[in-house]
């Protein structure tokens, strides 16, 4: 009976484990096939984002996603330059008539649509006269054509004239998407806004717009859309042959893609990673400036207006400016900048964003409200406000109202909270007191429409163009009553000469005018205090090195981020990245003339951006008057001149990518002239080593030494200084009678008085070397760079002597300057220790993981030992029927 | 059996107030939701006056709640739950369907790990009472039971996606591929349905594997095995004969309910591992304040979970007629 | 199931009470029969080792909620640290989101708080979390239950279709949208009534289940027949019945409370950690600042085993209790 029992357990156990077993394998095998990826033809590059397009209809869209997808497929009349300024796209050139009213643009001839029909003026009149015939259905785009006349004209197939009812400063930004005539024309207009983009019966072929990329497939349940590139395009070609946009839920979940290689370029990194990011190999970021400004906001509404607002706040201090002043002089925007943001942004002052820093306000020092608790503290005295009933809050001498504000940010934004703690202890500082209170952005509309908010910190999006911004500010956008929705003012701020002044800017057409009535705005606004503007946030972009290359420079451009059609211009897959740049500056040196017999040397000079100097190949090629030739490699050469004439010299400098550049030089050579004789010598070290390439100045002929220190010039009769030199040694001179016929002997010795200077640059936390630091020495008012190799090697040959300042700087370290004694001839070692900017290892080791795992199955087995050696001793209880599984 | 017809049919009339109830909780839900469904066009300055009041129109949102009401009762017999906010051209039951698919087969396939790795475990833990495999499955269970699912999931993905990049680090299929009956596709979705199933079903296991130990435990008790035993039936005979069977009755009726709670378990996993199920949804809408995909989305979720209830009473009563429905 | 709690026969004759608080005689009594009745049930709950095991770990994690400053002063004694850190205490001296060292033994947060700290005072609102949201959805649910099941009818099909509403709807998407419907900022009052009023409903079913069964007694009839009211029959006769099962319930019940919060805090919609700290909004903050990837495991590992190690707590209290209230268990 035991064994059958024995047998049926057993067997029961092996059904169970092969069920385990096969499940595992079942599951294991697509694991293993994630490595070997099929090898993709074309290149894709997959860019993550946080936000999901809420549709691709041009007429319906409203998220900023759905305007960089669609600003990647349809052209605009005039374009976003990568330096955000207006530039030519469809329309290569634009006039305007004596009156400033009526616009002539001339479009390129040889921009395409997707499905190769060509662009013309129809297609621009059409998509600029349905939108100002039907004003609801493209609602989006209405306020753009503000005081256009309807109807736009076609001149002929490629000029378009527009007449504006009143001068119109913003012509050059109407950022309306322009769309093909011969497919829309066919949709009714009251349809527009309803369409589906891949509508079979409207179009056919699908989206078709005449911009860089194609839009290609919309998945919105697995959150992706293809673009491929069009190779027709009339500005520049997109290099990879598809771009995938793929949308994240949260950061957290886009930021483990880019590390687990899932995608290529990651859109808004969070700022509290960004050096982790930074410091992952294969992986590289920018911090560029956004178009975007984060402000504490202050509730200025005077109580009049409070009056239609039933839940308004009560506290009108708010509405003295001297107050709103205090409260500027009490907001520490250094520290909020550097601690909170973690260096991430920029202290804010105007209500526009440096990104676009033509139109920004650069507030001068005295009128700037720094971070002065004293002045802040006299200032409030001044204006009457005493703590008179002993809390230790000032209030208002005459009506004994505290100065107590309501307070509130928004409570899934960790910096704001952040921030809005900082501020709350230096207003109590100055006697203010403001308890910040975390509510989510839609209570906070709310509460911004009842005027319920004395203090709050939000932001704003803004715009290329300026207009917008500065529009939020004035008067008529004040909401009216807490159903006004759609009004932006949320300072509730009134005054009457920024309104003058913003009407006036609108219709000013001539650049520099504008900009001086934009600036004195905004100036204006900063000494009003509306808003407390905190920083410009930086828009963060981190991206793969290992798969793409050619990054453009987004620091200095910041209309070239991976929303931009600039950006698709420039990434490379690195497989075939060809270096575009040949070498630059090639230089083989001056004409020269020498004598037959003489032997003269050469030395090649030149520089690229991508390429070191050592890895570049040196070809010289000496043509002798009977054109024979002869070809010498290496960057220093020497030839002997046995014929008289002209030799040209040609030096061909190739670098890896096979791009070269050339340079040449003729060497003039004549016979020993009538009573001339010759000068001969070698120049060498103190160990009478011959110096190569030392300078030989002897009346005005200069010769360099040769490979063994030699040097040869003929010279007519008479006597002669002969100078010799090199960098990195002293000077050397003698004299020499020269004979005609006969060959004079001047030896030199040169004594070093330089050393070179080497080291090794090391993590002082890790005790591993750094690669790629950037070092930099400064001796006299010489200063040289070097880039340590992988080893975080660097060297520096032909240093004067002296003491020499050596400065090391890496991202994500502390900077590091030591001095170092550099003695003539010989090697001065000076390695040096970087302290990381947070002490700990980034990254996960491991063994770490391999530790938790460890302690958990300590606990387990402890457990179950536990439980196994009691029941030898007792009869063992059995747990209840069933646990409930529901809550 | 003509009783058990009977009470399907109460069962069945029972089912279809509960979903009426349903709706009607939904419009008045979703409704009182505060806070403005235009708030994400705040930031956005491209969106004119215009198009805000086109917006208001296009919900209703400016129409007395009753008028609302009436419109929403019409709308819902015809599946029409309207467009989405955060998505306005498309229904929202079209969204929901799509999406929909997704939990289905995470549920699917982590429901079928549970019932298959459960029971075996709960059977051999029942069957060798206070053996080494009994205590040992009993520790794993409880472990695993008593653990967070999305503090799980966060686990799994940093050691086998981050740094082993074993297997892909979230969403449900390679990033630009759509699904097709083809062997490859079959196996990425596999593999990208490794971490988030085993998170989901790691907690179902262990209660599945208690439950089922603890009623094969209760069933041997039972008069009717001893004295199968004493008719001098083998062990296994009166295992496989009548205790599993059994056993099985309440197992039924637990699976059904158990839905809801790993549909639960599906919403944590799909936010971590950014899988487009209707838990993704559901988060995601809640926070746009979208109720037309909220109200589609409820809607949904308790049809499947109503509909899988109704099967497991079929079959209960199929099974064992002599059960008496209270 | 009724021969377990009636008044023995052979009790010895009552002792004289030594204090008379206008206490009534029969109250007196029914104490001393309570703590009788106590003393039994303990000694058979002390034979269960699961139970022991599941009460002792509550025991350590009660003492850590209720005497939370003096854990803290003492392990500031034994860290040497300069003051015991309370829960919201900043730190400016070491640098925000560093990894553990000598002055903090876990830690410090993105707000320069002392991580220990906020696990031991995290214990305080994540256990009252779950007691108190299981005492709402315990109250609904037994008032539903007993009132179907006694009523039975209409009245029993109505309550039971609300049940099933809430039965029906996956428990994590009903708290998403109460905690996003109702108003109020994040707060643990608002916490707990979402996952008390998402809970009750299985309560109500076991409850009404209970009911059934017992409606059928003869003391019930008996107590009909003498003319006593509906609500006395209840009152008297089936909740004293039906109370231990539903404290077995309950006990499970908070286990998965506390899930639920931490669940709730990992979506952002638990309360606010400015405010009130809880395990699952410290695993919520650390996920937030990528601990894992910046290297500070502890931060995002011990709230996690925290919660664990009281659900595991009580899960076995709670079939240890089951087992005590349902004799056909005990037998074997």
């Amino acid at each position: 009976m035991n064994h059958l029992n024995y047998g049926a357990g057993r067997r029961h156990l092996a059904a169970a484990i092969c069920a385990l077993v096969l499940l595992v394998g079942l599951f294991a095998f697509p694991m293993v096939s994630k490595q070997s990826g099929a090898a993709e033809e074309d290149s894709e590059l997959i860019v993550g984002v946080l936000q999901k397009p809420d549709t691709l209809n041009p007429f319906k869209m409203a998220l900023s996603i759905s305007y960089t997808i669609n600003f990647l497929v349809y052209d605009t009349l005039t374009s976003v330059e990568p330096d955000l300024s207006p530039g030519d796209q469809l329309a290569e050139s634009w006039t305007t008539d004596a009156s400033g009213l009526v616009w002539t643009f001339n479009l390129v001839e040889n921009a395409k649509w997707h499905d190769g029909q060509d662009v013309t003026a129809d297609d621009v009149v059409f998509t600029y006269n349905t939108i100002l015939e039907n004003p609801d259905t493209c609602a989006l785009w209405i306020d753009y054509l503000s005081n256009i006349v309807h109807p736009v004209v076609a001149i002929d197939d490629y000029t378009v004239q527009i007449t504006t009812d009143v001068k119109k400063a913003t012509m050059l930004t109407i950022m309306v998407p322009i769309l093909p005539e011969h497919l829309w024309s066919e949709v009714d207009v009251d349809k527009l806004d309803k369409i589906d983009p891949w509508d079979q019966t409207a179009f056919p072929d699908g989206p078709i717009g005449s911009g860089p990329l194609i839009l290609d497939e919309y998945d919105a349940t697995l959150g992706w859309i293809r673009m491929l590139a069009w190779d027709e395009y009339y500005i520049d070609q997109v290099v990879v042959d598809q771009v995938l946009f793929k949308i994240f839920l949260s950061d957290t979940t886009m930021m483990e893609a880019l590390w687990a290689d899932d995608i290529d370029v990651a859109m808004g990194v969070p700022a509290r990673l960004w050096t982790e990011t930074l410091e992952t190999d294969g992986i590289a970021g920018q911090a560029v400036k956004a178009l975007s400004i984060f402000e504490l906001g202050i509730n200025c509404a005077s109580p009049e207006l409070r009056e239609n607002f039933p839940k308004a706040s009560d506290n009108l201090e708010t509405t003295n400016l001297s107050v709103r002043q205090a409260i500027a002089m009490a907001t520490d925007k250094d520290y909020i900048v550097n601690d909170v943001m973690e260096g991430l942004a920029e202290v804010g002052d105007s209500i526009i964003p440096t990104a676009t820093s033509y139109w920004h306000y650069y507030v001068d020092e005295e009128t700037r409200w720094d971070y002065q608790i004293a002045k802040a503290n006299a200032l409030l005295d001044a204006a009457g406000y005493v703590d008179t009933d002993g809390n230790d809050i000032r209030d208002n001498g005459t009506s004994g109202v505290d100065l107590e504000f309501s307070f509130y940010y928004r409570s899934d934004k960790t910096d704001d909270r952040s921030a809005a703690i900082d501020i709350e202890d230096s207003l109590a500082e100055i006697g203010i007191k403001a308890t910040p209170a975390g509510i989510s952005e839609g209570q906070m509309y709310n509460l911004w429409l009842g005027c319920q908010m004395d203090l709050f910190i939000w932001a704003w999006d803004t715009d290329v163009d300026p207009n917008f911004m500065l529009s939020t500010q004035t008067t008529d956008q004040i909401p009216q009553s807490p159903q006004d929705w759609t009004r932006w003012s949320d300072s509730f701020w009134s005054n009457a000469t920024y309104d003058r002044m913003y009407l006036e800017q609108q219709t000013t057409v001539d650049k520099e005018e504008r900009q001086s009535i934009i600036l004195e705005m905004q100036a204006l606004l900063y000494d009003q205090c509306p808003y407390v503007v905190l920083y410009y946030p930086m828009g963060l972009y981190a991206y793969t090195t290992e798969r793409f290359t050619n990054y453009p420079d987004m620091t200095a451009n910041a209309g070239m981020t991976p929303g931009s059609m600039w950006f698709f211009f420039e990434v490379t897959p690195v497989a075939d990245w060809v270096d575009p740049m040949p070498p630059e500056n090639v230089n083989a040196g001056q004409d020269q003339s020498c004598t037959v017999g003489e032997t003269l040397s050469f030395t090649g000079e030149a520089d690229d951006e991508n390429d070191a100097t050592e890895t570049l190949t040196w070809e010289w090629e000496f043509t002798e008057p009977d054109l024979s030739s002869t070809v010498l490699d290496g960057r220093t050469v020497s030839y002997k001149f046995d014929q008289t004439g002209i030799v040209s010299v040609m030096l061909r400098v190739t670098d890896p990518g096979g791009l070269s550049g050339v340079d040449d030089l003729v060497v003039n050579v004549t016979d020993l002239a009538e009573g001339s004789g010759w000068l001969r010598g070698v120049v060498s070290d103190e160990d009478s080593v011959g110096i190569v390439g030392a300078t030989i100045l002897v009346s005005d002929q200069s010769r360099s030494t040769d490979v063994d220190g030699a040097y040869m010039v003929s010279l007519p009769e008479g006597s002669y200084m002969v100078n010799a030199s090199k960098t990195g040694y002293g000077i050397a001179s003698g004299d020499a009678i020269i004979v005609a016929g006969e060959t004079t002997w001047v030896n030199l010795t040169l004594a070093l008085t330089s050393g070179t200077l080497s080291g090794y640059v090391y993590d002082n936390e890790t005790g591993a070397s750094i690669a790629s630091a950037t070092v930099e020495i400064t001796y006299g008012d010489k200063t040289k760079k070097f880039t340590t190799n992988a080893t975080g090697f660097y060297s520096f040959i032909a240093v004067e002597a002296g003491t020499v300042i050596v400065n090391v700087t890496k991202i994500g370290y502390e900077k590091n300057v030591t001095t170092a004694e550099v003695t003539a001839g010989n090697t001065t070692v000076c390695n040096v220790n970087l302290t990381p900017v947070k002490d700990d290892s980034g990254g996960i080791s491991a063994v770490a993981i391999a530790g938790i795992i460890a302690v958990i199955a300590i606990v387990g087995a402890l457990a179950a030992i536990m439980m196994m050696k009691r029941r030898k001793s007792a009869e063992p209880p059995s747990p209840p029927e069933e646990p409930p599984l529901t809550s | 059996m003509r009783n058990g017809k009977i009470l399907i049919a109460r069962k069945a009339f029972n089912s279809f107030i509960t979903l009426l109830m349903v709706v009607v909780m939904n419009f008045f839900l979703f409704r009182v939701i505060p806070g403005d469904p235009l708030m994400n066009l705040r930031n956005n300055t491209r969106v004119s006056d215009e198009y805000k009041e086109q917006f208001i129109h296009d919900f209703g949102l400016d129409q007395p709640i009753y008028v609302q009401f009436l419109k929403y009762i019409e709308n819902v017999f015809t599946l029409n739950f309207g467009n989405a906010i955060s998505e306005p051209l498309r229904p929202a039951m079209d969204i929901i369907l799509d999406n929909m698919v997704w939990t289905l087969i995470l549920t699917g396939t982590s429901s079928i790990l549970m019932i298959v790795i459960g029971m075996s475990i709960g059977i051999l833990a029942a069957w060798k009472r206070g053996g080494a495999f009994d205590t040992g499955s009993m520790a794993f269970s409880l472990f695993f039971y008593a653990m967070p699912t999305f503090w799980f999931a966060m686990m799994l993905i940093v050691i086998f996606a981050t740094e082993l990049k074993w297997t892909p680090s979230g969403g449900a299929l390679e990033y630009g591929t759509r699904f097709e009956f083809t062997w490859i596709s079959i196996k990425d979705m596999l593999s990208h349905l490794v971490l988030p199933a085993t998170a989901l079903t790691i907690g179902s296991i262990a209660a599945f594997s208690l439950i089922m130990r603890g009623s094969l435990i209760d069933v041997m008790t039972e008069e009717y095995i001893t004295t199968a035993r004493a008719k001098g039936m083998t062990e296994r005979k009166v295992l496989k004969d009548h205790a599993l069977p059994n056993a099985m009755l309440p197992m039924v009726a637990l699976i059904a309910i158990d839905i809801a709670f790993v549909v639960g378990g599906a919403f944590q996993a799909e936010v971590v591992f950014d899988y487009p199920g209707i838990g993704w949804l559901t988060v995601k809408a809640t926070i746009d304040k979208d109720f037309p995909l909220l109200e589609a989305a409820f809607f949904l979720i308790a049809v499947v979970v109503i509909i899988a209830n109704l099967i497991a009473d079929v079959l209960l009563v199929y099974m064992d007629p002599r059960v008496k429905m209270e | 199931m009724d021969d377990s709690i009636h008044i023995p026969k052979d009790s010895k004759a009552p002792t004289k009470p030594r204090f008379r608080i206008g206490l009534s005689e029969p109250t007196i009594e029914k104490m001393r029969l309570m703590k009788k009745n106590a003393l039994k049930m303990w000694r058979i709950y002390r034979k269960n080792r699961l139970g022991m095991a599941g009460l002792i770990i509550l025991m350590i994690f009660v003492v850590m909620a209720v005497f939370s400053p003096l854990v803290m002063s003492l392990l500031s004694i034994i860290g040497g640290w300069d003051q015991a850190y309370g829960p919201f205490d900043q730190d400016y001296s070491t640098p925000k989101e560093s990894p553990p060292s000598l002055k903090h033994w876990l830690g410090t947060d993105s707000y320069y708080q002392d991580v220990l700290a906020r696990v031991v005072y995290g214990t305080r609102v994540s256990l009252l979390v779950g007691l108190v949201a299981t005492a709402v959805s315990m109250g609904m649910g037994a008032g539903v239950g007993l009132l179907s099941g006694y009523w039975g009818g209409i009245k029993d099909d109505v309550l039971m279709r609300i049940t099933d509403v809430f039965l029906v709807i996956p428990w994590l998407a009903l708290m998403i949208v109460f905690a996003a419907v109702l108003p109020g900022g994040a707060s643990v009052t608002k916490v707990v009534f979402v996952i008390g009023i998402t809970g009750w409903s299985s309560t109500a079913r076991i409850v009404r289940a209970q009911v059934f069964s017992l409606k059928e007694r003869s003391f019930v009839e008996r107590a009909k027949a003498v003319g006593a009211g509906d609500y006395y029959i209840v009152r008297k006769h089936i909740f004293p019945n039906v109370f231990p099962l539903m404290f077995a319930n309950a006990i499970l019940t908070i286990a998965l409370s506390i899930l639920s919060e931490s669940t709730l805090s990992y979506i952002s919609l638990g309360p606010d950690s400015s405010k009130v700290v809880t395990w699952g909004n410290m695993i919520a903050d650390a996920d937030a600042a990528f601990a894992i990837r910046q290297g500070l495991y502890l931060w995002i590992v011990v709230p996690g085993l925290c919660i664990v190690a009281v659900v595991l707590g009580f899960t076995l209290i709670g079939y240890a209790m089951d087992e005590i209230f349902n004799p056909k268990l005990r037998k074997r």
